[in-house]
Protein backbone atom coordinates (compact mmCIF):
# COMPACT_ATOMS: atom_id res chain seq x y z
CA UNK A 1 0.00 0.00 0.00
CA UNK A 2 1.48 3.45 -0.69
CA UNK A 3 2.13 6.21 1.57
CA UNK A 4 -1.74 8.26 0.16
CA UNK A 5 -3.27 5.15 1.24
CA UNK A 6 -2.47 5.26 4.53
CA UNK A 7 -3.18 8.71 4.73
CA UNK A 8 -6.24 8.29 3.25
CA UNK A 9 -7.51 5.86 6.21
CA UNK A 10 -7.61 8.60 8.80
CA UNK A 11 -10.41 10.94 6.80
CA UNK A 12 -12.08 7.18 6.02
CA UNK A 13 -12.32 6.53 9.50
CA UNK A 14 -13.57 10.13 10.46
CA UNK A 15 -15.85 10.15 7.19
CA UNK A 16 -18.03 7.17 8.07
CA UNK A 17 -18.34 8.28 11.79
CA UNK A 18 -19.95 11.51 10.30
CA UNK A 19 -22.21 9.39 7.58
CA UNK A 20 -23.00 6.58 10.10
CA UNK A 21 -24.23 9.35 12.73
CA UNK A 22 -26.81 10.71 10.01
CA UNK A 23 -28.22 7.45 9.14
CA UNK A 24 -30.08 6.24 12.33
CA UNK A 25 -28.36 2.75 13.43
CA UNK A 26 -29.99 0.18 15.48
CA UNK A 27 -28.62 0.91 18.73
CA UNK A 28 -27.10 -2.38 19.11
CA UNK A 29 -25.21 -1.98 15.93
CA UNK A 30 -24.43 1.50 17.14
CA UNK A 31 -23.56 0.12 20.55
CA UNK A 32 -21.42 -2.40 18.36
CA UNK A 33 -19.51 0.13 16.49
CA UNK A 34 -18.91 2.42 19.51
CA UNK A 35 -17.37 -0.16 21.45
CA UNK A 36 -15.16 -1.30 18.89
CA UNK A 37 -13.37 1.82 18.44
CA UNK A 38 -12.45 1.05 22.18
CA UNK A 39 -10.98 -2.30 20.67
CA UNK A 40 -9.62 -0.72 17.71
CA UNK A 41 -7.50 1.98 20.02
CA UNK A 42 -6.03 -0.77 22.15
CA UNK A 43 -5.51 -3.51 19.87
CA UNK A 44 -4.02 -0.73 17.62
CA UNK A 45 -1.87 0.76 20.29
CA UNK A 46 -0.46 -2.87 21.86
CA UNK A 47 -0.06 -3.94 18.28
CA UNK A 48 2.09 -0.60 18.11
CA UNK A 49 4.23 -2.13 21.19
CA UNK A 50 4.28 -5.81 20.38
CA UNK A 51 4.40 -5.96 17.19
CA UNK A 52 6.40 -3.35 16.19
CA UNK A 53 8.72 -2.98 19.04
CA UNK A 54 8.90 -6.58 19.95
CA UNK A 55 7.36 -5.06 23.84
CA UNK A 56 4.96 -7.81 25.43
CA UNK A 57 3.11 -6.04 27.79
CA UNK A 58 0.27 -7.22 29.54
CA UNK A 59 -0.46 -3.71 31.00
CA UNK A 60 -2.51 -2.31 28.66
CA UNK A 61 -6.31 -2.91 29.87
CA UNK A 62 -4.95 -1.84 33.06
CA UNK A 63 -3.81 1.44 31.58
CA UNK A 64 -6.86 1.65 29.88
CA UNK A 65 -8.90 1.24 33.18
CA UNK A 66 -6.47 3.94 34.53
CA UNK A 67 -7.79 6.30 32.22
CA UNK A 68 -11.06 5.47 32.67
CA UNK A 69 -11.10 5.29 36.57
CA UNK A 70 -8.84 8.99 36.27
CA UNK A 71 -11.46 10.14 33.82
CA UNK A 72 -14.18 9.33 36.29
CA UNK A 73 -12.13 11.26 39.31
CA UNK A 74 -11.41 14.44 37.45
CA UNK A 75 -15.45 14.44 36.25
CA UNK A 76 -17.01 13.63 39.64
CA UNK A 77 -14.67 14.33 41.86
CA UNK A 78 -12.64 17.19 39.99
CA UNK A 79 -15.95 18.52 38.39
CA UNK A 80 -13.96 18.39 34.66
CA UNK A 81 -16.09 18.42 31.75
CA UNK A 82 -15.68 14.75 29.87
CA UNK A 83 -14.20 16.35 27.11
CA UNK A 84 -11.29 17.77 28.80
CA UNK A 85 -10.45 13.95 30.63
CA UNK A 86 -10.26 12.79 26.74
CA UNK A 87 -6.93 15.88 26.57
CA UNK A 88 -5.96 15.26 30.28
CA UNK A 89 -5.82 10.84 30.50
CA UNK A 90 -4.01 10.09 27.18
CA UNK A 91 -1.45 12.39 28.97
CA UNK A 92 -1.67 11.45 32.82
CA UNK A 93 -1.68 7.88 31.43
CA UNK A 94 1.53 8.16 29.33
CA UNK A 95 3.37 9.29 32.16
CA UNK A 96 1.66 6.45 34.30
CA UNK A 97 3.18 4.07 31.39
CA UNK A 98 6.23 5.88 31.50
CA UNK A 99 6.55 4.98 35.22
CA UNK A 100 6.02 1.68 34.66
CA UNK A 101 8.37 1.15 31.67
CA UNK A 102 11.54 2.71 33.93
CA UNK A 103 10.91 -0.42 36.04
CA UNK A 104 10.02 -3.09 33.28
CA UNK A 105 12.03 -2.02 30.76
CA UNK A 106 15.36 -1.59 32.23
CA UNK A 107 15.84 -5.40 32.01
CA UNK A 108 15.38 -7.79 29.31
CA UNK A 109 13.21 -11.07 28.83
CA UNK A 110 10.33 -12.14 30.98
CA UNK A 111 10.97 -9.26 33.19
CA UNK A 112 8.46 -7.19 30.97
CA UNK A 113 5.69 -9.15 30.78
CA UNK A 114 5.94 -10.56 34.55
CA UNK A 115 6.00 -6.55 35.73
CA UNK A 116 3.16 -5.43 33.58
CA UNK A 117 1.09 -8.84 34.37
CA UNK A 118 1.47 -7.63 38.63
CA UNK A 119 0.95 -4.19 37.87
CA UNK A 120 -2.78 -5.01 36.22
CA UNK A 121 -2.98 -7.48 38.78
CA UNK A 122 -2.61 -5.61 41.75
CA UNK A 123 -4.64 -2.72 40.41
CA UNK A 124 -7.46 -5.05 39.38
CA UNK A 125 -7.02 -6.06 43.40
CA UNK A 126 -6.90 -2.84 44.05
CA UNK A 127 -10.29 -1.79 42.37
CA UNK A 128 -12.07 -4.49 44.02
CA UNK A 129 -10.57 -3.67 47.80
CA UNK A 130 -11.21 0.12 47.28
CA UNK A 131 -15.42 -0.35 47.01
CA UNK A 132 -15.86 2.91 49.25
CA UNK A 133 -13.96 4.39 46.05
CA UNK A 134 -15.42 2.61 43.29
CA UNK A 135 -18.17 1.23 44.43
CA UNK A 136 -17.87 -1.97 44.06
CA UNK A 137 -19.21 -3.82 42.07
CA UNK A 138 -21.75 -1.44 41.47
CA UNK A 139 -19.78 0.55 39.69
CA UNK A 140 -19.33 4.33 38.91
CA UNK A 141 -22.02 6.28 37.62
CA UNK A 142 -20.74 9.28 34.88
CA UNK A 143 -22.25 11.75 33.23
CA UNK A 144 -22.40 11.26 29.43
CA UNK A 145 -20.49 13.88 27.23
CA UNK A 146 -23.64 16.09 26.67
CA UNK A 147 -27.01 15.73 28.77
CA UNK A 148 -28.93 12.76 26.90
CA UNK A 149 -27.63 10.04 25.60
CA UNK A 150 -26.72 10.90 21.53
CA UNK A 151 -25.66 8.01 20.13
CA UNK A 152 -24.80 9.78 17.14
CA UNK A 153 -22.28 11.91 19.18
CA UNK A 154 -20.20 8.96 20.14
CA UNK A 155 -20.12 7.87 16.15
CA UNK A 156 -18.51 11.02 15.02
CA UNK A 157 -16.02 10.92 17.96
CA UNK A 158 -15.18 7.60 17.58
CA UNK A 159 -14.66 8.59 14.02
CA UNK A 160 -12.86 11.13 15.14
CA UNK A 161 -10.26 8.84 17.72
CA UNK A 162 -10.07 5.87 15.56
CA UNK A 163 -8.58 8.56 12.60
CA UNK A 164 -6.51 10.26 15.10
CA UNK A 165 -5.11 6.77 16.14
CA UNK A 166 -3.98 5.82 12.45
CA UNK A 167 -2.55 9.20 11.84
CA UNK A 168 -0.25 9.01 14.95
CA UNK A 169 0.64 5.25 13.92
CA UNK A 170 1.22 6.93 10.42
CA UNK A 171 3.56 9.10 12.44
CA UNK A 172 5.67 6.55 14.12
CA UNK A 173 5.63 3.70 11.64
CA UNK A 174 6.59 6.01 8.60
CA UNK A 175 9.04 7.89 11.12
CA UNK A 176 12.70 7.37 13.11
CA UNK A 177 10.87 6.15 15.70
CA UNK A 178 9.06 3.36 13.79
CA UNK A 179 12.24 1.89 12.05
CA UNK A 180 14.04 1.96 15.64
CA UNK A 181 11.40 0.18 17.42
CA UNK A 182 11.18 -2.55 14.21
CA UNK A 183 15.12 -2.53 15.21
CA UNK A 184 14.93 -3.33 18.60
CA UNK A 185 11.98 -5.70 17.51
CA UNK A 186 13.70 -8.13 15.48
CA UNK A 187 17.51 -7.84 17.20
CA UNK A 188 18.07 -5.99 19.93
CA UNK A 189 22.00 -6.51 20.26
CA UNK A 190 22.35 -5.71 16.93
CA UNK A 191 20.27 -2.12 17.24
CA UNK A 192 22.26 -1.49 20.37
CA UNK A 193 25.22 -2.30 18.66
CA UNK A 194 24.61 -0.22 16.17
CA UNK A 195 24.21 2.67 18.40
CA UNK A 196 20.31 2.72 18.77
CA UNK A 197 19.48 4.09 22.72
CA UNK A 198 17.30 1.05 23.39
CA UNK A 199 15.84 2.14 26.23
CA UNK A 200 14.78 5.26 25.21
CA UNK A 201 13.37 4.00 22.09
CA UNK A 202 11.39 1.80 24.53
CA UNK A 203 10.04 4.28 26.93
CA UNK A 204 8.81 6.40 23.81
CA UNK A 205 6.90 3.34 22.22
CA UNK A 206 5.64 2.99 26.05
CA UNK A 207 4.55 5.94 26.72
CA UNK A 208 3.12 6.68 23.26
CA UNK A 209 0.89 3.55 23.54
CA UNK A 210 0.04 4.16 27.09
CA UNK A 211 -1.36 7.75 25.84
CA UNK A 212 -3.35 5.87 23.34
CA UNK A 213 -4.39 3.21 25.66
CA UNK A 214 -5.08 5.92 28.48
CA UNK A 215 -7.90 7.58 25.12
CA UNK A 216 -9.20 4.00 24.86
CA UNK A 217 -9.92 4.12 28.41
CA UNK A 218 -11.65 7.92 28.91
CA UNK A 219 -13.64 7.64 25.95
CA UNK A 220 -14.99 4.33 27.22
CA UNK A 221 -15.90 5.93 30.49
CA UNK A 222 -17.43 9.12 28.94
CA UNK A 223 -19.41 6.62 27.05
CA UNK A 224 -20.20 4.12 28.73
CA UNK A 225 -21.05 5.76 31.68
CA UNK A 226 -20.54 3.15 34.41
CA UNK A 227 -17.57 2.04 35.71
CA UNK A 228 -16.53 -1.15 37.26
CA UNK A 229 -13.69 -3.30 38.57
CA UNK A 230 -14.68 -6.07 36.00
CA UNK A 231 -13.20 -3.85 33.37
CA UNK A 232 -9.59 -4.99 33.93
CA UNK A 233 -9.34 -8.66 33.73
CA UNK A 234 -7.36 -10.92 32.13
CA UNK A 235 -9.94 -11.93 29.77
CA UNK A 236 -10.37 -8.29 28.49
CA UNK A 237 -6.42 -7.99 28.29
CA UNK A 238 -6.56 -11.68 26.03
CA UNK A 239 -9.51 -10.12 23.95
CA UNK A 240 -7.27 -7.63 22.51
CA UNK A 241 -4.41 -9.86 22.42
CA UNK A 242 -6.75 -11.77 20.00
CA UNK A 243 -7.87 -8.98 18.12
CA UNK A 244 -4.06 -8.00 17.12
CA UNK A 245 -2.74 -11.52 16.34
CA UNK A 246 -5.64 -12.52 14.41
CA UNK A 247 -5.41 -9.37 11.90
CA UNK A 248 -1.67 -9.84 11.97
CA UNK A 249 0.85 -8.57 14.84
CA UNK A 250 3.27 -6.34 13.28
CA UNK A 251 0.83 -5.10 10.24
CA UNK A 252 -0.49 -1.40 10.11
CA UNK A 253 -3.87 -2.74 9.21
CA UNK A 254 -3.92 -5.95 11.44
CA UNK A 255 -5.62 -4.62 14.53
CA UNK A 256 -8.07 -3.58 12.35
CA UNK A 257 -9.10 -6.88 10.70
CA UNK A 258 -9.11 -8.26 14.05
CA UNK A 259 -11.60 -6.33 15.36
CA UNK A 260 -13.64 -6.32 12.55
CA UNK A 261 -13.72 -10.37 12.58
CA UNK A 262 -14.29 -10.77 16.16
CA UNK A 263 -16.52 -7.62 16.49
CA UNK A 264 -18.48 -9.43 13.95
CA UNK A 265 -18.31 -13.08 15.23
CA UNK A 266 -19.69 -11.40 18.60
CA UNK A 267 -22.67 -9.81 17.17
CA UNK A 268 -23.63 -13.11 15.32
CA UNK A 269 -23.03 -14.63 18.09
CA UNK A 270 -24.66 -12.45 20.40
CA UNK A 271 -27.62 -14.61 21.58
CA UNK A 272 -25.96 -17.37 23.27
CA UNK A 273 -24.37 -15.70 26.30
CA UNK A 274 -21.09 -14.35 27.35
CA UNK A 275 -19.29 -16.78 28.24
CA UNK A 276 -20.24 -18.78 24.77
CA UNK A 277 -18.68 -15.21 23.23
CA UNK A 278 -15.39 -16.44 24.69
CA UNK A 279 -15.21 -19.45 24.20
CA UNK A 280 -16.26 -19.13 20.27
CA UNK A 281 -13.36 -16.55 20.17
CA UNK A 282 -10.84 -18.34 21.87
CA UNK A 283 -11.24 -21.22 19.72
CA UNK A 284 -11.08 -19.28 16.94
CA UNK A 285 -7.90 -17.54 17.63
CA UNK A 286 -6.31 -20.93 18.18
CA UNK A 287 -7.37 -21.64 14.70
CA UNK A 288 -5.69 -18.53 13.53
CA UNK A 289 -2.97 -19.18 15.26
CA UNK A 290 -2.69 -22.70 14.00
CA UNK A 291 -3.50 -22.53 10.58
CA UNK A 292 -2.70 -18.85 9.77
CA UNK A 293 0.11 -18.08 12.45
CA UNK A 294 1.36 -14.46 11.48
CA UNK A 295 -2.36 -13.66 11.29
CA UNK A 296 -4.92 -13.01 8.34
CA UNK A 297 -3.13 -10.34 6.52
CA UNK A 298 0.32 -12.76 6.47
CA UNK A 299 -1.73 -15.58 4.98
CA UNK A 300 -3.52 -13.39 2.42
CA UNK A 301 -0.10 -12.19 1.24
CA UNK A 302 1.37 -15.43 1.07
CA UNK A 303 -1.51 -16.39 -1.45
CA UNK A 304 -0.83 -13.39 -3.43
CA UNK A 305 2.65 -12.11 -3.01
CA UNK A 306 3.14 -9.71 -5.48
CA UNK A 307 -0.34 -7.91 -5.04
CA UNK A 308 0.31 -7.95 -1.63
CA UNK A 309 4.00 -6.95 -1.67
CA UNK A 310 3.76 -3.26 0.41
CA UNK A 311 1.25 -4.43 3.43
CA UNK A 312 4.04 -5.59 5.89
CA UNK A 313 4.53 -1.38 6.33
CA UNK B 1 52.78 10.76 13.40
CA UNK B 2 49.90 8.60 12.46
CA UNK B 3 46.77 8.94 14.81
CA UNK B 4 46.01 6.36 17.26
CA UNK B 5 41.92 5.76 16.57
CA UNK B 6 41.54 2.88 18.80
CA UNK B 7 43.97 1.77 21.88
CA UNK B 8 43.75 -1.64 23.99
CA UNK B 9 45.61 -1.95 26.74
CA UNK B 10 45.86 -5.22 29.28
CA UNK B 11 42.28 -6.59 27.87
CA UNK B 12 40.90 -9.61 29.70
CA UNK B 13 37.56 -11.38 29.90
CA UNK B 14 36.87 -14.55 31.36
CA UNK B 15 33.85 -16.31 31.51
CA UNK B 16 33.87 -18.73 34.11
CA UNK B 17 37.07 -20.43 34.14
CA UNK B 18 37.75 -19.75 30.52
CA UNK B 19 39.90 -16.69 30.52
CA UNK B 20 39.09 -16.21 26.67
CA UNK B 21 41.16 -12.86 26.53
CA UNK B 22 44.03 -12.47 27.95
CA UNK B 23 45.90 -9.52 28.28
CA UNK B 24 45.65 -7.65 24.82
CA UNK B 25 47.69 -4.80 23.94
CA UNK B 26 46.43 -3.44 20.58
CA UNK B 27 46.27 -0.29 18.67
CA UNK B 28 45.49 0.87 15.41
CA UNK B 29 45.89 4.01 13.61
CA UNK B 30 43.99 6.02 11.29
CA UNK B 31 43.63 4.82 7.90
CA UNK B 32 45.28 1.40 8.74
CA UNK B 33 44.46 -2.44 8.19
CA UNK B 34 45.07 -4.98 10.39
CA UNK B 35 44.28 -8.41 9.68
CA UNK B 36 42.84 -10.54 12.86
CA UNK B 37 43.34 -13.75 12.19
CA UNK B 38 44.12 -17.20 14.26
CA UNK B 39 41.83 -20.60 14.85
CA UNK B 40 38.40 -20.94 16.07
CA UNK B 41 37.98 -20.27 19.40
CA UNK B 42 40.64 -17.90 19.48
CA UNK B 43 38.95 -14.81 20.52
CA UNK B 44 38.77 -13.11 17.67
CA UNK B 45 34.96 -12.42 18.11
CA UNK B 46 35.18 -11.72 21.72
CA UNK B 47 38.03 -9.29 21.02
CA UNK B 48 35.42 -7.22 18.79
CA UNK B 49 33.09 -7.87 21.44
CA UNK B 50 34.89 -6.29 24.49
CA UNK B 51 36.30 -3.01 22.02
CA UNK B 52 32.13 -2.33 20.97
CA UNK B 53 30.59 -2.93 24.13
CA UNK B 54 29.38 -6.33 23.78
CA UNK B 55 31.09 -7.21 26.55
CA UNK B 56 32.58 -5.48 29.59
CA UNK B 57 36.30 -6.50 30.20
CA UNK B 58 37.38 -7.93 33.82
CA UNK B 59 40.25 -5.58 33.24
CA UNK B 60 42.11 -3.41 30.80
CA UNK B 61 41.22 -0.49 29.20
CA UNK B 62 39.69 0.85 25.71
CA UNK B 63 40.16 4.13 23.77
CA UNK B 64 38.68 4.89 21.13
CA UNK B 65 39.75 8.28 19.31
CA UNK B 66 41.84 9.57 22.36
CA UNK B 67 38.81 9.01 24.57
CA UNK B 68 37.92 6.02 27.18
CA UNK B 69 35.33 3.86 26.09
CA UNK B 70 36.12 0.84 28.41
CA UNK B 71 33.11 -0.48 30.50
CA UNK B 72 30.12 1.94 28.19
CA UNK B 73 27.63 0.21 26.50
CA UNK B 74 27.31 -0.46 22.96
CA UNK B 75 25.79 2.75 21.73
CA UNK B 76 28.09 4.91 22.78
CA UNK B 77 30.93 3.78 20.96
CA UNK B 78 28.64 3.08 17.94
CA UNK B 79 27.76 6.43 18.72
CA UNK B 80 31.78 7.77 18.58
CA UNK B 81 32.61 6.71 15.46
CA UNK B 82 32.75 2.83 16.03
CA UNK B 83 30.99 0.53 13.22
CA UNK B 84 31.30 -3.31 13.62
CA UNK B 85 29.60 -6.06 11.88
CA UNK B 86 28.76 -9.52 12.98
CA UNK B 87 29.79 -12.86 12.60
CA UNK B 88 26.48 -14.48 12.19
CA UNK B 89 25.14 -11.07 10.32
CA UNK B 90 23.51 -7.98 11.33
CA UNK B 91 20.55 -8.02 9.22
CA UNK B 92 16.98 -6.86 11.27
CA UNK B 93 14.65 -9.92 9.32
CA UNK B 94 11.78 -8.19 9.22
CA UNK B 95 13.14 -4.63 7.83
CA UNK B 96 13.69 -4.05 4.05
CA UNK B 97 17.26 -4.53 3.18
CA UNK B 98 16.99 -0.41 2.43
CA UNK B 99 15.75 0.24 6.20
CA UNK B 100 18.65 -1.84 7.67
CA UNK B 101 20.81 0.45 5.42
CA UNK B 102 19.04 3.65 6.80
CA UNK B 103 19.17 2.78 10.16
CA UNK B 104 22.93 3.32 9.90
CA UNK B 105 22.54 6.79 8.82
CA UNK B 106 19.80 7.56 11.30
CA UNK B 107 21.72 6.71 14.53
CA UNK B 108 24.57 9.68 12.90
CA UNK B 109 21.74 11.98 13.21
CA UNK B 110 20.18 11.71 9.65
CA UNK B 111 16.42 12.17 9.25
CA UNK B 112 14.52 8.77 7.58
CA UNK B 113 14.18 10.63 4.28
CA UNK B 114 17.82 11.22 4.15
CA UNK B 115 19.08 8.24 5.38
CA UNK B 116 16.82 6.06 3.48
CA UNK B 117 17.95 8.20 -0.25
CA UNK B 118 21.59 7.66 1.18
CA UNK B 119 20.98 4.24 1.91
CA UNK B 120 19.76 3.58 -2.25
CA UNK B 121 22.52 4.93 -3.06
CA UNK B 122 24.88 2.61 -0.90
CA UNK B 123 22.75 -0.15 -2.03
CA UNK B 124 23.74 0.65 -5.95
CA UNK B 125 27.13 0.80 -5.00
CA UNK B 126 27.54 -2.85 -3.50
CA UNK B 127 25.11 -4.20 -6.20
CA UNK B 128 21.61 -4.70 -4.17
CA UNK B 129 19.21 -2.06 -5.88
CA UNK B 130 17.21 -4.94 -7.31
CA UNK B 131 15.92 -6.37 -3.36
CA UNK B 132 15.87 -2.74 -1.68
CA UNK B 133 12.61 -3.24 -0.64
CA UNK B 134 12.72 -7.55 0.24
CA UNK B 135 12.83 -7.87 3.71
CA UNK B 136 16.26 -8.86 4.81
CA UNK B 137 15.23 -12.77 5.97
CA UNK B 138 14.80 -13.35 2.37
CA UNK B 139 17.82 -12.55 1.07
CA UNK B 140 20.78 -15.01 0.42
CA UNK B 141 23.62 -15.13 3.14
CA UNK B 142 26.07 -12.65 1.26
CA UNK B 143 23.89 -10.35 0.50
CA UNK B 144 22.90 -9.86 3.75
CA UNK B 145 26.87 -9.55 4.13
CA UNK B 146 26.61 -6.63 1.66
CA UNK B 147 24.26 -4.88 3.70
CA UNK B 148 26.77 -4.79 6.35
CA UNK B 149 28.90 -2.83 3.69
CA UNK B 150 26.17 -0.27 2.75
CA UNK B 151 25.76 0.37 6.22
CA UNK B 152 29.55 0.64 6.55
CA UNK B 153 29.27 3.36 3.90
CA UNK B 154 26.09 5.13 5.55
CA UNK B 155 28.10 4.93 8.97
CA UNK B 156 31.29 6.96 8.27
CA UNK B 157 32.94 5.66 10.73
CA UNK B 158 36.40 6.47 12.22
CA UNK B 159 36.89 2.63 13.31
CA UNK B 160 35.46 -0.38 11.69
CA UNK B 161 35.46 -3.77 12.64
CA UNK B 162 34.81 -6.64 10.49
CA UNK B 163 34.18 -9.83 11.70
CA UNK B 164 34.42 -12.59 8.86
CA UNK B 165 33.04 -10.88 6.12
CA UNK B 166 33.86 -12.63 3.33
CA UNK B 167 32.72 -15.81 4.94
CA UNK B 168 30.60 -17.80 2.83
CA UNK B 169 30.61 -15.44 -0.19
CA UNK B 170 31.72 -15.56 -3.47
CA UNK B 171 34.84 -13.87 -5.40
CA UNK B 172 32.35 -11.14 -6.95
CA UNK B 173 31.01 -9.77 -3.53
CA UNK B 174 34.93 -10.34 -1.86
CA UNK B 175 36.03 -8.16 -5.18
CA UNK B 176 33.05 -5.50 -3.94
CA UNK B 177 34.02 -5.60 0.33
CA UNK B 178 37.66 -5.09 -0.74
CA UNK B 179 37.23 -2.06 -2.82
CA UNK B 180 35.31 -0.20 -0.04
CA UNK B 181 37.64 -1.55 2.33
CA UNK B 182 40.53 0.03 0.16
CA UNK B 183 38.82 3.43 -0.92
CA UNK B 184 37.15 3.82 2.94
CA UNK B 185 41.05 3.03 4.55
CA UNK B 186 42.30 5.47 2.45
CA UNK B 187 40.26 7.97 3.39
CA UNK B 188 41.61 7.58 6.90
CA UNK B 189 39.03 4.82 8.52
CA UNK B 190 41.05 2.59 10.15
CA UNK B 191 39.91 -1.27 10.12
CA UNK B 192 40.64 -4.08 12.30
CA UNK B 193 39.19 -7.31 9.52
CA UNK B 194 38.93 -11.06 11.34
CA UNK B 195 39.11 -13.09 8.46
CA UNK B 196 40.51 -16.68 7.31
CA UNK B 197 40.46 -15.83 3.86
CA UNK B 198 44.27 -15.40 4.04
CA UNK B 199 44.81 -14.24 0.57
CA UNK B 200 42.69 -11.84 0.52
CA UNK B 201 42.92 -10.09 3.77
CA UNK B 202 46.83 -9.85 3.49
CA UNK B 203 46.40 -8.43 0.33
CA UNK B 204 45.05 -5.38 1.99
CA UNK B 205 46.42 -4.69 5.29
CA UNK B 206 49.35 -3.16 6.47
CA UNK B 207 49.60 -5.77 9.43
CA UNK B 208 48.59 -9.24 10.69
CA UNK B 209 47.82 -9.57 14.44
CA UNK B 210 47.39 -13.86 15.34
CA UNK B 211 45.31 -14.75 18.10
CA UNK B 212 45.52 -18.14 19.80
CA UNK B 213 44.05 -18.87 23.37
CA UNK B 214 43.17 -15.17 24.02
CA UNK B 215 46.52 -13.92 23.49
CA UNK B 216 48.80 -11.75 20.85
CA UNK B 217 50.24 -14.79 19.57
CA UNK B 218 52.19 -13.25 16.81
CA UNK B 219 52.10 -9.87 14.50
CA UNK B 220 53.66 -8.46 12.17
CA UNK B 221 53.57 -7.78 8.07
CA UNK B 222 51.75 -10.70 6.40
CA UNK B 223 55.20 -12.13 5.21
CA UNK B 224 56.64 -12.15 8.70
CA UNK B 225 54.00 -13.76 10.10
CA UNK B 226 53.32 -15.88 7.50
CA UNK B 227 57.11 -16.88 7.97
CA UNK B 228 56.72 -17.40 12.03
CA UNK B 229 56.81 -21.31 12.74
CA UNK B 230 54.28 -20.50 16.08
CA UNK B 231 52.01 -19.54 13.78
CA UNK B 232 52.25 -22.12 11.47
CA UNK B 233 51.77 -24.50 14.52
CA UNK B 234 48.53 -22.76 16.06
CA UNK B 235 46.96 -23.34 12.38
CA UNK B 236 47.86 -26.98 12.40
CA UNK B 237 47.11 -27.88 16.01
N1 LIG C 1 29.10 -15.26 25.51
C1 LIG C 1 30.02 -16.21 25.82
N2 LIG C 1 29.92 -16.91 26.96
C2 LIG C 1 30.82 -17.86 27.26
N3 LIG C 1 31.87 -18.16 26.50
C3 LIG C 1 32.03 -17.49 25.36
C4 LIG C 1 31.11 -16.48 24.95
N4 LIG C 1 31.52 -15.99 23.77
C5 LIG C 1 32.63 -16.66 23.44
N5 LIG C 1 32.95 -17.57 24.39
C6 LIG C 1 34.11 -18.47 24.38
O1 LIG C 1 35.23 -17.70 24.05
C7 LIG C 1 36.13 -18.45 23.26
C8 LIG C 1 36.50 -17.66 22.04
O2 LIG C 1 35.36 -17.56 21.19
P1 LIG C 1 35.31 -16.54 19.98
O3 LIG C 1 35.70 -15.22 20.47
O4 LIG C 1 33.99 -16.66 19.35
O5 LIG C 1 36.43 -17.12 19.04
P2 LIG C 1 36.73 -16.86 17.49
O6 LIG C 1 35.88 -15.73 17.03
O7 LIG C 1 38.19 -16.58 17.43
O8 LIG C 1 36.39 -18.15 16.79
C9 LIG C 1 35.48 -19.76 22.96
O9 LIG C 1 35.99 -20.73 23.85
C10 LIG C 1 34.02 -19.51 23.28
O10 LIG C 1 33.40 -20.67 23.74
MG1 LIG D 1 34.43 -15.59 15.60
Amino acid sequence: MTKLTHHLVPLLFVAAGLGLSLIGLRPVVADLLILSVYYLLLAGSWNLLAGFAGQYSFAHIGLATAGAYGTAALVIAGGLSGWATLVIMPLAVALLGGGLGLVALRVRGVQLPLITFAFAGAFAVFLAAASDITNGSMGLQLPKLVPGFDRSLYLVLGGILAGLFFIVQNWMIDGKLGLLMQAIRDNEDIAHGMGVGIFRVKIAAFMITAAIAGLAGSFYANYVGVLAPSMLSMGEMGYVVAMAVIGGLGYRYGPLIGVVIIRSIEYFVRGFGAEYTLVIITGIALLVVLFFREGVIAYVSRLMPRQTARWRS
Amino acid sequence: MTRIVLETQGLRKAFGGNQVIDGIDFRLAAGELVAIVGPNGAGKTSFLNLIAGQFRPNAGTIQLAGADVTQLAPNVPARRGLFRSFQNGGAFGRLSAIQNVALAGMVRGLGRREAESEAGKALARVGLSPVADWPADHLSGGQRKLIDFARLLLAKPEVALLDEPTAGVNPAIMEVMRAIIAEMRDKGVGFAVISHDLPWVFGLCQRVVVLASGRVLAAGSPDEVSADPAVREAYLA
